[in-house]
């Protein structure tokens, strides 16, 4: 007799039964405040209420140019961060894995180290770093370029959010690193050695065997930067606030500046729907383009 | 037996002990404290602790638990605690929009202010004070819904050390305040520091330029008017561009915040002059390890913002409530309890420790620290106490125009707006705020 059949009724629901808390954990704090998320993005909150004003936010989004500054910085930090990042971290990979042989431990750590300091140190010290009269990049600037005024790295509108896309550059890519360090760990040896046999040199040997090889991480990396971008708030924060002017305002820290600034919860709730589309948006076209390839296929190997 | 005496003789003790504990727990239930709860940003934990300690040593039968934050995390917490209704009993309040966001969970207080101080008991806070404690009520709405524990006034710290070493008068005048600063500039000092970046320093900041050049519009607009196209208005906007072309403000300001960047520099010594107020006074009694030049403030001295139109006077002062209280509708179920900590917080034994630590000048007039002063310190002191009657209020009324005057600070300074642009965006928020009946 089959084990379902001899277990009657409770064969039949008990893999349900099990699944039971992860979907109410999941229920309770993923799925219900999204769902409420949205809703007050429908209605003027106050504290002590709400009132139905159905798509009047949405229609807002359209005057409102510090949402439109902060949206398209939002698109600029995925784009300049994820490109950044991936090209620093492969080839620092590369430089590491294949041209070092001894200390590799050592840089492992030392470039994985930022991702574990915690923004707020990062913060004291880029604004520190870049602040003009006193700030060691300051130093530099006038040690190398004496004749040229010292750009406002953080004080200038037009500078600023590429200064900060710097920052999180510095820190992520030790993270891209690592990854790409796993990647080509798992390349096979045999796939190296058949390649400088036939006289591959470092350019083609990285740019011909490897990287289509990486690709599963290339696939990885481009989705969790995309979600690490769009999540960005500490450092935006912490080193500008958002300005000067608004001018480095990105999604998640507009949020806060409507939410918990000027106290307009329900446009707040607006904007983070609209970043929550956004992220579905990017990462469904990416699984979409990119289907479920974030293994290395046979085809590839061979 | 024996067992059926073991049995016997183990449950007597369990009863007896029952008892024992039953009537321990009862007495301890009868005399047991009640609990007042308080949330703040202000003063500093380590005063807020001395406040509680003279407390409850006044009033055993009364326990404050105490929850204080940086500002940063504390409104947060304060909004998400009101929307969950957990509020405590007594919340830190800032004047104007913080207090009316809250008023729906506040309690008024005017009966409770006339039984502890009598009926005048308004005459007994400075102008500005308590101009500031019912701003942004209702029209008709005279309720008072939160109660200043500190006062502030803001004007020009400067060192007095770098002064002196490099023969350096205190400037008057706008022309006096560059030539200054050059000077300063040229010795390696960063000569006027201002955290541009710093919403509330920059709002300051403007009231300094703008209540000399159109007081009565300043505070017109102070509570929604838009009067912010007025000329006097633009001429503070175009002397705030001027500070900035002038080479007065630090190069880079506007990536930059007045705390902690601006104040631990001016700590160390490496500013001339800084927008601070009378909370700076407070740097004397932090514990080491501390600067030298801070050390009863002695290398540190005071003067107004010099006057930016030729002929004109230096700002006036100005200022307002530093931190206020405000008791929950939470702090019903033990109103006396809260009432006593709230009474003792404006004008008692938790008021004289907070002034002890130099935290801020007491809104409560009749107050100030009885701990020995140095000559300088008590000059810096008794100073403030004398001007604060006569402050003007600094606090706008409205966050939303008040961020859109910093956005266009912003946008002046860094030369997206002319002085003219910039106004004429903040007065089209505020017409959108006077339509909007915000």
């Amino acid at each position: 007799m089959p084990l379902n059949r001899r277990r009657g009724s409770w064969g039949r629901f008990s893999g349900l039964v099990y699944v039971v808390p992860a979907v109410a954990v999941f229920g309770l704090f993923t799925a219900f405040p999204l769902v409420e998320n949205v809703l007050w993005s429908f209605y003027h909150v106050t504290l002590t209420g709400k009132d139905f004003i159905g798509t009047a936010h949405y229609r807002q989004l359209g005057s409102d140019p510090v949402f439109q500054t902060a949206l398209v910085n939002s698109l600029l930090w995925i784009v300049l961060t994820i490109a950044a990042q991936m090209t620093l971290g492969y080839g620092l990979a590369l430089l590491v894995e294949d041209h070092l042989v001894f200390g590799r431990g050592f840089f492992r750590t030392l470039f994985f180290v930022p991702m574990v300091i915690t923004p707020s140190i990062i913060s004291i010290v880029f604004t520190t770093l870049y602040a003009p009269s006193y700030g060691a990049v300051y130093g530099l600037w006038e040690a190398l370029l004496p004749n040229l005024p010292f750009p406002g790295l953080l004080s200038d509108p037009n500078l600023v959010t590429f200064t900060l896309i710097g920052v999180n550059v510095w820190q992520w890519t030790g993270f891209f690193f690592l990854l790409y360090v796993a990647g080509l760990s798992q390349i096979p040896v045999e796939v190296r050695e058949a390649a400088r046999v036939d006289g591959a040199g470092f350019v083609p040997l990285s740019t011909r065997v490897y990287l289509p090889m990486l690709r599963p991480t290339h696939l990885t990396l481009l989705l969790l930067g995309t979600v690490q971008a769009l999540q960005q708030f500490p450092l935006v924060y912490l080193i500008t606030g958002g300005g000067p002017d608004n001018a480095s305002q990105i999604l998640g820290t507009d949020i806060f500046q409507e939410g918990f600034i000027l106290n307009h919860l329900g446009y707040a709730s607006t904007i983070a729907t609209v970043l929550l589309i956004l992220a579905l948006v990017l990462v469904v076209l990416q699984l979409r383009l990119f289907g479920g390839r974030f293994t290395v296929s046979q085809r590839t190997l061979e | 037996m024996r067992k059926s005496a073991w049995w016997q003789r183990v449950s007597l003790w369990c009863a007896a002990a029952a008892v024992a504990g039953a009537s321990w727990a009862g007495s301890a239930a009868a005399s047991s404290p009640v609990t007042v709860t308080l949330w703040s940003w202000s003063p500093l934990s380590t005063t807020m602790q001395k406040m509680v300690a003279a407390f409850e040593k006044a009033h055993p039968g009364i326990v404050i638990k105490p929850q204080i934050q940086p500002s940063s995390t504390y409104w947060t917490s304060l909004k998400a605690a009101a929307a969950s209704g957990t509020l405590p009993d007594i919340i830190g309040l800032s004047a104007g929009v913080n207090t009316q966001l809250y008023r729906p969970f506040l309690q008024p207080l005017n009966s409770f202010a006339a039984r502890s101080w009598g009926s005048n008991w308004r005459s007994r806070f400075p102008l500005a004070v308590d101009h500031q404690m019912l701003l942004g009520n209702p029209k008709g709405n005279h309720n008072v819904y939160m109660l200043p524990e500190e006062a502030e006034v803001l004007n020009v710290w400067y060192n007095r050390q770098i002064f002196k070493k490099l023969h350096l008068a205190i400037p008057r005048t706008l022309p006096q305040l560059v030539k200054v600063s050059r000077a300063l500039d040229k010795a390696g000092y960063i000569a006027f520091f201002q955290g541009a970046e710093a919403a509330n320093f920059d709002q300051w900041m403007f009231m300094e330029l703008a209540d000399q050049t159109d007081q009565t519009g300043m505070l017109e607009a102070q509570i929604g008017k838009p009067t912010w196209t007025q000329p006097g208005m633009v001429r503070a906007m175009a002397a705030w561009k001027q500070l900035f072309t002038d080479g007065v403000i630090q190069q880079g300001a506007l990536g930059q915040f007045q705390y902690p960047t601006g104040a631990n520099l001016f700590a160390a010594g490496r500013v001339g002059m800084m927008l601070l107020g009378s909370w700076w006074l407070q740097e004397a009694e932090l514990p080491p390890p501390q600067p030298a030049e801070v050390k009863n403030l002695q290398a540190f001295g005071t003067f107004p913002f010099p006057a930016i139109t030729p002929g004109g006077h230096p700002s006036p002062y100005i200022g307002g409530i530093d931190v206020g209280f405000g008791l929950t509708k939470a702090a019903k179920a033990h109103e006396a309890a809260a009432e006593a900590v709230l009474k003792s917080i404006v004008s008692g034994r938790m008021e004289q420790q907070a002034l002890n630590t130099l935290n801020d000048l007491p809104a409560f007039a009749g107050f100030k620290p009885t701990i020995p002063l140095t000559r300088h310190l008590n000059a810096l002191y008794t100073r403030y106490l004398k001007i604060l009657p006569h402050t003007i209020s600094h606090e706008i009324g409205n966050p939303v125009i008040g961020q859109a005057l910093v956005n266009a600070m912003q946008g002046v300074a860094s030369g997206k707006l002319t002085p003219s642009q910039g106004m004429a965006s903040v007065n089209a928020v505020a017409i959108q705020q006077e339509k909007s009946g915000s």
